[in-house]
């Protein structure tokens, strides 16, 4: 018997209410001598610290069975890796562990590694087990069991659905369109389409274009316009903004208005003096606010027969007149709301942007044709601009659905940089390999850009209207 | 990548101790569960939740609703509803949060507000000097809803001009809110002028609009 069996003993008949008198000494003594009380005396301490022991081992499993983990969300296709790490995540008394996962999932725990990882293959809320015994648990102990939640996200690719627009609607139109035009000695392409989040909910492609050239005069026009997504007849403010466009450039050409402001370019041309230049700028500040402020006209106009209010229709507007000279191509453009227009020149990689978007505090917000003091005070007179190239690649009118992912902020449109890679990648630079051979036949061209329209850019699912003279 | 900025603004006092709480916690779970599935929202939606009682907590700081895990939300036994102070944080939320368009940064979408409340601002005085605070950050919408009979509707009127009504505050309408939260929230992605507020779709026949 040790020291401390017979303090035990002693504490024992004390807590009892039997103290050993001091003439009892050698009686007890003699007393925890004896084998069977030897033998109770182990029983008792051991069963007391099994207790202890047993206690002790619950409470450090409950403490990992309490632990908040969480396990970053997975998305369906997108590859997912997680190093399970349990000391970081406050797991210090854990032993041996095992996941559990279903192999449906598509990832799996991977030991050598520690990680969970692999390529989720369905979305949902899913329960994962985490098998674990504690340090000092034997290897043939049974596992407690650990119930972690993981989130998979669909792939967004898939959540986009299709759903045709209404065509009885009166201002319906095709929810994809494009033409080619031959444009003197280039040739004009346009392609737009509708973005997934209209084709998602069934909506209407708000977006419009519009060209004409005029061999006679030489004279071409290319307008493209994005329709308010908050308007509910916006695609019809477009529409009838791109159409008045056309149709003033028409009767621009069929007047002698055309034949003053051919002078004025004609003396700018032969010199390009600050007088003559200053001579041409009004002309075209003339002529093309003349067709900017008809566009607005003609959507009041529409508006007013049909009930409506105006910014029913709001659109944007961006439209280029261009024709050739000797000198080089002259080209002039009106830009009111987001998207961009440039003259790109592939040899030197540099860009002409012709003038800034108008961009709000916040995404989406933007001026619009429609609103009314576009035309007060002259304020239109910035959103003109003319230049004269001796050569170019390709001139670009383009909707916010292309600028957006394309260019992302103001100051990018500015930057060659980022016009040579969309130049790139409308030569197949691109995920997808999507290119346009803007060598081939006009229907080829046309084709490819439509499908060149279809790229992906997360956020990005506009309208996407692009026209390109080339 | 543009962003919708989501906040949630949740009556965590006393008196949402319970059912109603359960029920805003489902209401939640549900709201996060719709949202995954619209591919607009998974891309572009990011949300912030801030309780009030006595205490105003940014239980989640903005976070894309991609990589979102709902916090775990308490109430205390009882005390002040401290609206005002919300709102405050929000403010400030709202400032360090949202990213503002400039030449080099693309801005995020007008942020949305949803509030909840089953009673009434207890610092009615901080919650008046903040209101036309909240009103000048051109939030894309704002919604201020009264839940149960003991919510009132005309101090959120201050507020703002949509204000819903929810009769009772148990678990099915409370329910149907949250399922027109997540249905306004996917109309966020709209090109709008610079102050005009967003449509919001109709609420179902348990949330009443208070005019």
């Amino acid at each position: 018997m040790t020291k401390h069996d017979q303090s035990f003993i002693e504490s024992l008949l004390r807590h009892k209410g039997n103290t050993v008198r001091e003439n009892q000494q050698a009686l007890f003594e003699k007393f925890i001598q004896e084998e069977h009380i030897l033998q109770a005396v182990q029983m008792i301490i051991k069963s007391q610290n099994d207790i202890v022991e047993s206690w002790k081992e619950r409470s450090m499993i409950d403490d990992i069975l309490q632990k908040h983990i969480t396990l970053p969300n997975g998305r369906v296709n997108k590859a997912y890796n997680f190093t399970f790490d349990p000391a970081a995540l406050g797991l210090q008394e854990m032993g041996d562990f095992d996941w559990s996962i279903p192999p449906e999932l598509g990832i799996a725990f991977d030991e050598a590694t520690n990680t969970i990882s692999g390529i989720p293959k369905q979305q949902g809320e899913f329960i994962l087990s985490l098998l674990f015994r504690l340090k000092h648990h034997p290897a043939d102990r049974a596992f407690s069991e650990k119930k972690i939640h993981l989130v998979v996200n669909p792939d967004p690719k898939s959540l986009w659905q299709y759903l045709p627009s209404d065509k009885e609607d009166k201002y319906w139109q095709p929810d994809q369109d494009a033409v080619t035009l031959p444009f003197g000695d280039r040739k004009l392409v346009i392609a737009s389409k509708r973005g997934r989040s209209h084709a998602h909910e069934g909506k209407f492609r708000d977006d419009s274009f519009g060209c004409d050239f005029n061999t006679e005069k030489g004279w071409g026009i290319i307008t493209v316009a994005d329709g308010a997504g908050s308007a509910k007849y916006s695609r019809k403010g477009a529409k009838i903004a791109c159409n008045a466009a056309v149709t003033s450039f028409q009767e621009l050409l069929a007047s002698d208005r055309i034949t003053v402001l051919e002078e004025a370019l004609a003396a700018y041309l032969g010199d390009p003096n600050e007088d003559n230049q200053k001579k041409v700028s009004v002309q075209f500040i003339e002529q093309l606010g003349k067709l900017a402020f008809i566009a607005q006209g003609k959507i009041k106009q529409e508006a007013q027969d049909n009930g409506a209010e105006v910014k029913d229709y709001a659109t944007t507007l961006i439209f280029a007149l261009v024709k050739k000279y000797a000198a080089g191509y002259v080209i002039s453009s009106f830009w009111v709301g987001d998207g961009g227009i440039g003259i790109y020149q592939d040899t030197t990689g540099e860009a002409f942007v012709m003038g800034t978007p108008d961009s709000g505090e916040f995404a989406g917000q933007t001026r619009f044709l429609t609103m009314s003091d576009i035309f007060a005070n002259g304020a239109y007179v910035n959103r003109i601009r003319f230049k004269v190239v001796p050569d170019f690649t390709a001139l670009l009118l383009m909707t916010d659905g292309i600028t957006d992912p394309k260019f992302q902020t103001d100051a990018n449109l500015q930057k060659n940089e980022v016009w040579r890679e969309l130049w790139k990648d409308l030569n197949g630079t691109n995920e997808d390999g999507a290119k346009v051979n803007f060598a081939g036949s006009p229907a080829e061209v046309q084709e490819c850009l439509l499908s060149w329209l279809d790229f992906w850019s997360p956020g990005n699912h506009d309208d996407r209207t692009i026209a390109i003279l080339y | 990548m543009r962003r919708l900025p989501v906040y949630l603004l949740l009556d965590t006092s006393g008196s949402m101790r319970g059912e109603r709480i359960e029920a805003v916690k489902n209401g939640l779970q549900v709201l996060v569960s719709k949202l995954r599935q619209d591919p607009f929202a998974l891309e572009s939606v990011w949300i912030s939740i801030i309780t009030f009682d006595r205490e105003v907590k940014q239980l989640l700081p903005l976070t894309a609703l991609e990589s979102l895990q709902l916090p775990e939300i308490t109430t205390p036994e009882s005390g002040p509803t401290n609206m005002g102070a919300a709102l405050e944080m929000l403010c400030s939320k709202l400032d360090a949060e949202v990213a503002k368009g400039s030449d080099t940064q693309k801005g995020d979408w007008r942020p949305l507000l949803f509030l909840m409340t089953d009673g009434k601002p207890s610092d009615l005085a901080a919650f008046r000097e903040v209101v036309p605070k909240v009103k000048s950050k051109n939030l894309a919408a704002l919604v201020a809803c009264a839940a149960g009979a003991e919510a009132q509707d005309s101090f959120l009127k201050e507020l703002t001009d949509n204000v819903v009504h929810l009769d009772t505050a148990d678990s099915s309408t409370l329910m149907s809110f949250f399922k027109w939260v997540s249905a306004s929230i996917g109309t966020g992605n709209k090109s709008v002028g610079t102050t005009e507020e967003i449509q919001l779709p109709p609420p179902p026949a348990e949330v009443h609009v208070i005019i």
